[in-house]
């Protein structure tokens, strides 16, 4: 799964077409997994994943100078953050009445 | 009735041009009054073991004659010629509670494509049959005890304001709030929106809205294809271990098995775009 999407909006006067200010800004994100179910008796299953990520946004914008001669850079960022996931979870049924789930979860965040 | 009375009155004073187009016209009428049919088959499971369950019945309630059919050695069942509309289906395997299915929508360009689980019945005795009726507040997960709520995609199309969004959709339950005119962020009991969890397939997910912003759980517009969902949960507390770095909520989000029999297309198009899907099984 993943997606992209971008704005740009611009702040302009509709009688002169002066432009005050512009902010553009971006997402993204992406994932990827697989997953797998393994039942081994009938009492016992075991279900893990192990899965890759990513998002990120980034946008620039602008504003007018202070002498109204055009416009600069004023604010500027850049963000993405990964991540790796994985996890394995036995499910296991005493009886009827009661079943017992443990397992464990790795996750690794990397940001920049 | 009514039309070809119509077209017998005006054979006296129209010419055969226009009792053609009229008879054309009766012919199309006559076209689209004829009964639509659709396939409903799935797969029925043991939601403990995950083992298919054999000899499951399924009726079509209500049907008559009396449609139904078993679940094979591999758990899938099969009705076939069910009229389009919404149709109510009982599930009863020996050993399990019965599952009661009120509101399926049977439509005509889609077969319907269900993926049952049914739990031991522990209160189950010999010649006593216990039913029960499913829970709207039960979830899907059986290790969550209170606090959750299992959500249909239908629903995401029929809440009010929730434009396909199961954020949007949520926002509407007890103890969530969210801002209709922003970003589907959530606050659950006063908790900030960036502790939602989003799990898709069981899988830990990045936020799944467009325009989403650095640590953010939301977006002004969903990511998420309704048409590729199938029933999913929503936690507002209380989460089962499995989701453990969950803060305040938790969108469980499944997606929908695909029709692995026939292709089949989708579309649709409104005021926050369009989306398109395809589906059938892999010719090697």
């Amino acid at each position: 799964m993943g997606g992209i999407s971008s704005i740009d909006q611009t702040d302009q006067d509709d009688e002169s077409g002066y432009i005050y200010s512009k902010y553009t800004f971006g997402a993204s994100m992406g994932m990827v997994g697989l997953k797998h179910s393994y039942i081994v008796s009938p009492k016992l299953y075991i279900k893990s994943y192990i899965s890759a990520s990513t998002a990120g946004n980034a946008g620039e914008g602008q504003w007018q100078k202070s002498d109204s001669t055009g416009l600069f850079i004023s604010e500027r960022d850049n963000y993405r953050d990964h991540q790796w996931k994985a996890q394995l979870i036995a499910n296991y049924k005493i009886n009827q009445k009661n079943l017992i789930q443990g397992g464990v979860t790795y996750t690794r965040f990397l940001y920049n | 009735m009514l039309l070809q009375n119509v077209v017998l009155g005006m054979k006296q004073t129209f010419d055969m041009k226009h009792i053609l187009a009229l008879s054309f016209l009766l012919f199309l009428a006559t076209g689209f009054s004829q009964e639509l049919n659709q396939t409903v088959r799935g797969t029925i499971i043991d939601f403990d073991t995950k083992v298919p369950i054999y000899g499951a019945k399924v009726i079509l309630v209500n049907s008559s004659p009396i449609k139904g059919s078993i679940s094979d050695e591999n758990g899938d069942f099969k009705l076939e010629n069910v009229g389009i509309g919404r149709v109510q289906l009982q599930v009863t395997a020996m050993g399990y509670q019965d599952i009661f299915l009120p509101n399926i929508l049977v439509e005509s360009g889609k077969e319907t494509v269900l993926n049952l689980e049914m739990t031991s019945d522990i209160q189950k005795v010999e010649e006593v049959k216990v039913s029960a009726r499913k829970d709207k507040s039960e979830s899907l997960n059986k290790m969550a005890a209170v606090s959750a709520k299992t959500f249909t995609v239908e629903e995401t199309n029929r809440y009010a304001g929730s434009l396909n969004d199961p954020a949007r959709m949520v926002s509407g339950f007890a103890g969530v709030t969210g801002n209709p005119e922003g970003d589907n962020d959530i606050v659950v009991r006063g908790n900030s929106p960036r502790g939602i969890l989003w799990r898709l397939d069981g899988i830990d997910i990045p936020n799944p809205n467009h325009f989403a912003s650095t640590g953010a759980t939301g977006g002004p517009i969903s990511a998420l294809n309704g048409a590729m969902l199938a029933n999913s949960d929503f936690f507002s507390g209380a989460f089962a271990p499995e989701y453990g770095n969950a803060l305040s909520g938790v969108f469980d989000v499944n997606l929908r098995k695909g029709n692995n029999e026939r292709r089949e297309y989708s579309f649709s198009a409104g005021i926050i775009g369009i989306d398109g899907t395809v589906e059938g099984p892999f010719n090697f």
